[in-house]
């Protein structure tokens, strides 16, 4: 049972986290290879302000929320000039920043959450807050997954409706011809920052949720193999079409399961689960490249 | 931006305006008035800089110097261009963005409809709605649903008027060319515009298309608040002589505008609202016809008597089938398609939009999978060899669109099509980068590559005459008739065969 739960409990981190990435694939068509550092950023804030601050889970989140969506300009801005190949090296510039700062960041002597130590570097930070309701802390159990379930729901329900409004018919036509829309009075480069702003400071929220399920944070969050995981969850799920990512965070998080029970040993399922999905990745980029239920090409 | 001297007599004007491309002044201290309800032809030669000057109205372009001024209702939007530093930069306040919110709109020759999107959705992203942001969106989801259900009736309204209903939920890279130049337009006017620059509305297209797109354009025509700048090849002229009261012609950089009368003596009389084939075409003897399902007409032209079956280039297509998602692009349940072409021929395939012709040369040139049938050049089996492959045997081909490469000189372009000599043509444009041609200018250069190319005995040509002026017809009715001389030439169309007189 709890281990049920455990996986109920990645699978609403990842879907949001997927969901989130697809937002600026599926709906700017720019391959992101920095989620997971927006994804590390939300962790860190919030484990920061509830270590060192003492803040709750509600406040510890949104500043998470905040800080990321102010940081996507370090994405959004070279967006407005930069395209294809050019953005995945500046994305993946950008990922190698916040893993060098996570890992970096490090004074020994000093105590973590110190302007001088501030992530503790390799060694992480221990002790994040768990989230209270009724002034009870939510323990590992169904508490916290029905919070993670209701959290990603409104996340997710209000990202949806924003996607489905004119806007995000706007964001598409966009994403299919920048110059068009622009010649209809709209101005592209600020509806495109607004939807990573977004997008991140959804990724930062799924990052809080797992810093507080956790408990503990390390740069590995933002490593470059994470971004790579949330990438093959959007591929393998489906580009832009909403429910895809969700259908690859469920596939990639229940195949090493799978692995397990027909009877690879559990530190070999992980590796297996890789090849197996470098393995679909490339069948499927080359038969269906939109996706197991996309309706999006990149680069098409 | 600052508020000028207030003159109610125009909506546009622009004030000795300048601009050179890698040193090549294509604009020269122009300066134009636009008043309202007015409609314009611009015409002018290739490399005269129409393209360039729509650009440049419409803000895509910054000119080197000179001032552009918008009024839209009473407020006024004022550019003084080649004041700053730094010669490329906008001055403040002015780009697209800016212009079309002052009642600029515009069309392209290469459409840019949003491909993913349906023909609604195309129309209704360029409704106010668009303009609040997503979270905006969240905070007041009621009034924003409120204003998208007005929106989406107001551009199903819009769709019933000029007869697109039907095809309201057809994707935007599933439209045929006509459609696509129609929406194009209905969605200029949705986002707004007062002012519409049109970069040729009815070329490429067969005379239903134009046909349709002219009843459009006739329609806006009746609205006195709509002013129009319309830009269109040579051979579509005589189709606008009714509608424009004004024309601008566009020579050394410089307009001179004229009364419509002025062109009626330059071009030819339209004759319905079919679309022009050039003469020298049509006069050659025609030696044998072919009638296609669909509506296509393959007729071959002799420049030459035949020296035999010996005669060197030769293709053959023999039952040849493309079918994309189980639709027959190419070919029919009936059977497949069926040409043959020698030395000295000029196959004339005239069909409408959307019968398949770029499909077709895309398959005899290697370039889209073929279902069955034979493709033969020289004798030779094609269907298993790369496109590569069969240029090295022989094959030119010179697509409709994206055929020359923008970061080449027109010497390296050249080099590469193994043209040697590039002739008055090469010297005319010595030294400038293909990016920095205009339209005609890459037409001109393309059929270069492929009409003099040393080594070829096939050429597949699409569309050769859009973008052409007078001048350039007149050179590819030399090269092609020269050309076709050692080659077997097959030219495709758009029109309908009997409107074209064939």
């Amino acid at each position: 049972m709890t281990y049920l739960l455990h996986l109920l409990m990645l699978l609403f981190v990842y879907a949001m986290a997927a969901c989130s990435l697809n937002m600026i694939i599926g709906y700017c068509g720019l391959l992101n290879l920095a989620h997971a550092g927006y994804f590390a950023i939300g962790a860190y804030t919030y484990a920061l302000l509830t270590v060192t601050l003492g803040w709750g889970f509600i406040p510890a989140t949104l500043s998470a929320a905040s800080v990321a969506a102010a940081l996507s300009l370090f994405i959004s801005l070279p967006s407005r000039r930069f395209r294809g190949d050019f953005f995945v090296l500046i994305s993946l510039a950008v990922e190698l920043v916040f893993f060098g700062l996570f890992y970096n960041w490090y004074s020994d002597g000093h105590p973590p959450g110190t302007l001088e130590n501030l992530t503790n570097g390799p060694f992480g930070l221990e002790g994040v807050g768990r989230p209270e309701f009724l002034g009870r802390g939510l323990e590992r159990g169904p508490g916290l997954v029905i919070l993670a379930a209701v959290l990603t729901s409104i996340v997710l329900a209000s990202c949806y409706f924003m996607l489905s409004s004119p806007w995000g018919r706007l964001l598409k036509a966009i994403r299919d011809d920048e110059v068009a829309v622009r010649s209809l009075g709209k101005n592209p480069d600020k509806a495109r920052a607004e939807l990573m702003a977004i997008a991140c400071a959804v990724a930062a929220v799924s990052g809080s949720l797992y810093a507080s399920y956790l408990g503990y944070v390390d740069p590995s969050l933002s490593s470059l193999d994470q971004s790579m995981l949330f990438l093959a969850m959007v591929l393998l799920g489906g580009v832009e079409r909403f429910w895809g990512p969700m259908l690859g965070a469920a596939v990639l998080l229940l195949l090493p399961e799978f692995l397990r029970e027909v009877g690879f040993s559990g530190q070999l399922a992980p590796s297996i689960r890789n090849i197996i999905v470098g393995v679909v990745l490339c069948i499927l980029m080359h038969s269906r490249p939109e996706g197991l239920i996309g309706s999006y090409r990149l680069k098409e | 931006m600052s508020v000028p001297s207030v003159s109610q007599s125009f909506i546009m004007r622009a004030k000795k305006l300048t601009k050179s491309f890698d040193g090549q002044r294509v604009l020269c201290d122009l300066s134009v008035d636009l008043s309202q309800g007015e409609i314009v032809v611009l015409r002018g030669a290739n490399g005269s800089g129409k393209t360039t000057l729509l650009n440049v109205l419409s803000g895509f372009v910054i000119p080197d110097s000179g001032q552009l001024e918008i009024r839209s209702n009473e407020s006024f939007l004022c550019a003084d261009f080649g004041k700053s530093p730094f010669s490329a930069a906008s001055p403040r306040g002015f780009g697209p963005e800016q212009v079309a919110r002052f009642g600029c709109g515009r069309t392209w020759q290469d459409i840019r409809l949003f491909r993913t999107q349906t023909v609604e959705a195309n129309v209704a992203v360029a409704g106010r709605t668009a303009d609040r942001s997503g979270l905006a969106w969240l905070l007041n989801w009621r009034r924003g649903i409120r204003a998208e259900r007005r929106n989406i009736a107001e551009v199903r309204d819009l769709l019933q008027r000029v007869g697109l209903t039907e095809f309201a939920e057809r994707r935007g890279d599933a439209l045929s060319l006509g459609l696509s130049k129609k929406v194009a337009i209905v969605r200029a006017v949705r986002g707004g515009a007062t002012l519409l620059f049109l970069d040729e509305p009815i070329s490429g297209l067969d005379r239903v298309g134009a046909m349709a797109v002219m009843k459009l354009l006739r329609e806006l025509a009746q609205n006195p608040a709509l002013t129009l700048v319309i830009v269109e090849h040579v051979l579509n002229l005589p189709h606008l002589v009714d509608l424009a009261t004004t024309v601008w012609t566009l020579k050394d950089g410089r307009v001179s505008a004229s009364r419509p009368e002025s062109l009626e003596g330059a071009v030819a009389s339209p004759d319905g609202d079919g679309l022009e084939l050039p003469t020298f075409l049509t006069d050659l003897p025609e030696v044998s016809r072919t009638a296609y399902p669909g509506g296509g007409v393959l007729s071959i032209r002799q420049t030459r008597a035949i020296a035999g079956a010996r005669a060197r280039g030769r293709l053959d297509v023999k039952e040849l089938v493309v079918r994309r998602g189980g639709q027959f692009v190419v070919g029919s349940r009936a059977g497949g398609l069926k040409l043959s072409l020698r030395a000295g021929e000029i196959g004339l395939l005239v069909a409408p939009n959307g019968w398949g012709k770029t499909t077709l040369l895309d398959a005899i040139a290697g370039l889209t999978e073929v279902t069955s049938g034979s493709i033969r050049l020289n004798g030779r089996e094609m269907r298993a060899t790369q496109t590569w492959a069969r240029a090295q045997l022989g094959l030119s081909y010179l697509q409709a669109r994206n055929f020359v490469f923008p970061r080449l000189s027109v010497e390296e372009q050249l080099q590469l099509a193994q043209v040697h000599g590039g002739g008055d043509l090469a010297r005319s444009l010595d030294g400038r980068r293909l990016a920095n041609l205009s339209g005609g200018e890459r037409q001109r250069l393309g059929l270069r590559s492929v009409l003099a190319r040393d080594s070829g005995s096939v050429v597949l040509l699409d569309e050769p005459f859009s973008a052409l002026d007078e001048a350039g017809l007149e050179l590819l009715s030399s090269s092609l008739i020269q050309a076709s001389k050692h080659k077997a030439i097959l030219v495709a169309v758009p029109g309908v065969p009997e409107a074209e007189g064939l």
